[in-house]
């Protein structure tokens, strides 16, 4: 089992800041998410963590250095882009060839191959795989020597639904056998089934590493929506009821914070006052890390016309 | 280290090209060999010194420096080019020994193509009837031809690390030779000193004895251990 401690990770183009002193855990027998925008530094992180991109801060596995590890295949396993092969070796002897570099058989190279669904193209070259295709070869170099972490950038992106509800049961199950997770993605819905732990940075700063249990309940707002013809009378109740904080003007009514739909309709009905509709709402994982990031994205998009 | 070997012979001999790129070499020399043979003795003139023949259609010609250094400047030119340099590079993090092997695996798939383009070369040239045994010693053209080697590669590896540029590496080589043969002329008359700072010119005069041969091995050395430290540290502080 490897702890993955990153510290103090910094890495700036210029005078421009792609990672400001980021520091977290990757800890093992859990899928740790790694949210943000886009341009918010999570693949330059993952590069620093490995070494790749030289910055400051270290990342130490298991208290350890990668470069002093003998083997580092069996140590960190990394998926950071689905193009990163040459197009014209074929997917078995790409992955032969690095199965040379963890003295890992053949017969593994033929398992990860069988696992990702690749045996038919196996022996085609990769130039002509589809986005998806060429996630699957990724995956499969990531995991070819079973390294104790996996490191994963945006691995969902391209795969049809099948294949990410295979890939979501897989990381967990790998996550379940003592290993470590760190995936990013852009999916939000998958991240809050697939992710025990979630880390979610912006312009390159951490703004959150907590389970994702509790960052739902931290970053999500739950309320009460009553529609209802009397505003006045019922205004007057749930403000006197509740406390006027509790209480905001919305399309046709009110909303409500910290109540239930029973509270309300009580409320509402010693008032006098006819309810048109009465909802919970709860704000969804994608709502919370908008909210979250909202002042830390560099890209946002204009306006829809 | 032997997992690096291992994985460096994989990675150069499960490409095509590495194949091609040999398979045309070897072809190339034993062509030139052919229009070598065939031209002496035309009308009666000169013999074919087997050293000397031998030497020119293995290294000294524009065709084999250009085949040389493709397969020289492969070892770094496509780990960039496809960005597989971060898979190496997570499967080995420490860079030092990351260069050495690309290097030994480079050169020594360099020196077999040209062990077997000078063999093929050979067969040629001694079949025709026009062959005499040259000037200089076989010990010496082998010599030649191991340095040309070297010379070429080295220039094609280390030019490839520096620019991570794949086309740049395969060309810059004989960009070299190509304006140290231009700029020569038009220098020797103002700074006749200067064309011994050049690797070209100082392993042809290392090569060519008398007092120069000393300055021109000092200088040569020199380049070739400049170019490859430059390679060597750019590649340790660089992102991958």
């Amino acid at each position: 089992m490897v702890i993955v401690t990153a510290s103090n990770l910094h890495k700036a183009y210029g005078r421009t800041v792609a990672v400001d002193d980021l520091s977290f855990q990757v800890k093992p027998g859990q899928v740790t998410g790694f949210l943000g925008p886009n341009g918010s530094g999570k693949s330059t992180s993952m590069r620093l963590m490995l070494g790749l991109d030289r910055g400051r801060g270290v990342t130490l596995w298991d208290g350890k250095p990668l470069d002093l590890y003998p083997h580092a295949p069996s140590v960190v396993g990394a998926h950071l882009d689905a193009k990163f092969f040459h197009p014209n070796r074929s997917a078995r002897n790409h992955l032969r060839m690095l199965a040379a570099a963890s003295k890992t058989s053949r017969k593994r190279v033929d398992e990860v191959i069988a696992l990702m669904g690749l045996e038919s193209v196996a022996k085609k070259k990769p130039k002509g795989f589809s986005l998806g295709m060429g996630q699957r070869l990724g995956l499969a170099t990531a995991i070819l020597a079973e390294p104790a972490v996996l490191l994963l950038d945006e691995p969902a992106n391209g795969l049809d639904p099948q294949s990410i509800q295979w890939l979501r049961d897989y990381l967990k199950h790998y996550a379940a056998e003592g290993r470590s997770v760190l995936v990013s993605s852009h999916l939000l819905s998958e991240m809050e089934i697939m992710a025990d732990q979630v880390i979610v940075i912006a312009r390159g700063r951490l703004l959150a590493d907590e389970s994702m249990a509790e960052f739902k309940t931290r970053a999500t707002t739950t309320d009460v929506l009553v529609r209802t013809p009397d505003l006045d009378s019922l205004r007057t109740a749930l403000v006197a009821q509740l406390g006027a904080d509790a209480v905001s003007e919305a399309p046709g009514g009110f909303a409500i914070k910290g109540v239930s739909t029973d509270q309300v309709g009580d409320i509402a009905f010693r008032a006098n006052a006819a309810v048109q509709e009465l909802t919970l709402r709860t704000a969804s994982l994608e709502q919370a890390f908008l909210e979250l990031t909202r002042e830390g994205q560099d890209y946002a998009l204009g306006g829809v016309l | 280290m032997s997992e690096l070997l291992s994985f460096e012979w994989r990675r150069a001999r499960s490409i095509r090209t590495t194949w091609i790129t040999s398979l045309f070499t070897v072809l190339g020399v034993a062509l030139l060999a052919v229009l070598f043979a065939g031209v002496s003795g035309v009308d009666g003139g000169e013999s074919l010194p087997l050293q000397e023949a031998l030497e020119s259609v293995v290294v000294t010609n524009p065709f084999t420096m250009v085949l040389i250094s493709s397969l020289a400047a492969m070892a770094f030119g496509h780990e960039y080019r496809y960005g597989t340099i971060r898979l190496t590079l997570t499967a080995f993090p420490r860079r030092g020994p990351v260069f050495f092997a690309k290097l030994v695996i480079t050169l020594l798939l360099v020196f077999l193509v040209l062990a077997v383009s000078a063999g093929v070369g050979y067969g040629v040239l001694a079949s025709s009837p026009m062959a005499v045994s040259g000037t200089q010693s076989w010990a010496a053209t082998a010599w030649h031809v191991a340095v040309f080697g070297l010379t070429f590669s080295t220039l094609a590896f280390s030019l490839t690390v520096i620019t991570r540029n794949h086309p740049l590496g395969i060309i810059g080589p004989l960009l070299i030779f190509l304006m140290e043969m231009l700029l020569l002329p038009l220098i020797a008359e103002r700074a006749e000193w200067l064309p011994k700072f050049f690797p070209l010119t100082a392993m042809t005069n290392w090569f060519g004895g008398g007092a120069d041969a000393l300055w021109g091995a000092g200088v040569w050395v020199a380049w070739m251990v400049a170019l490859m430290a430059q390679g060597f540290v750019l590649l340790l502080r660089r992102d991958a």
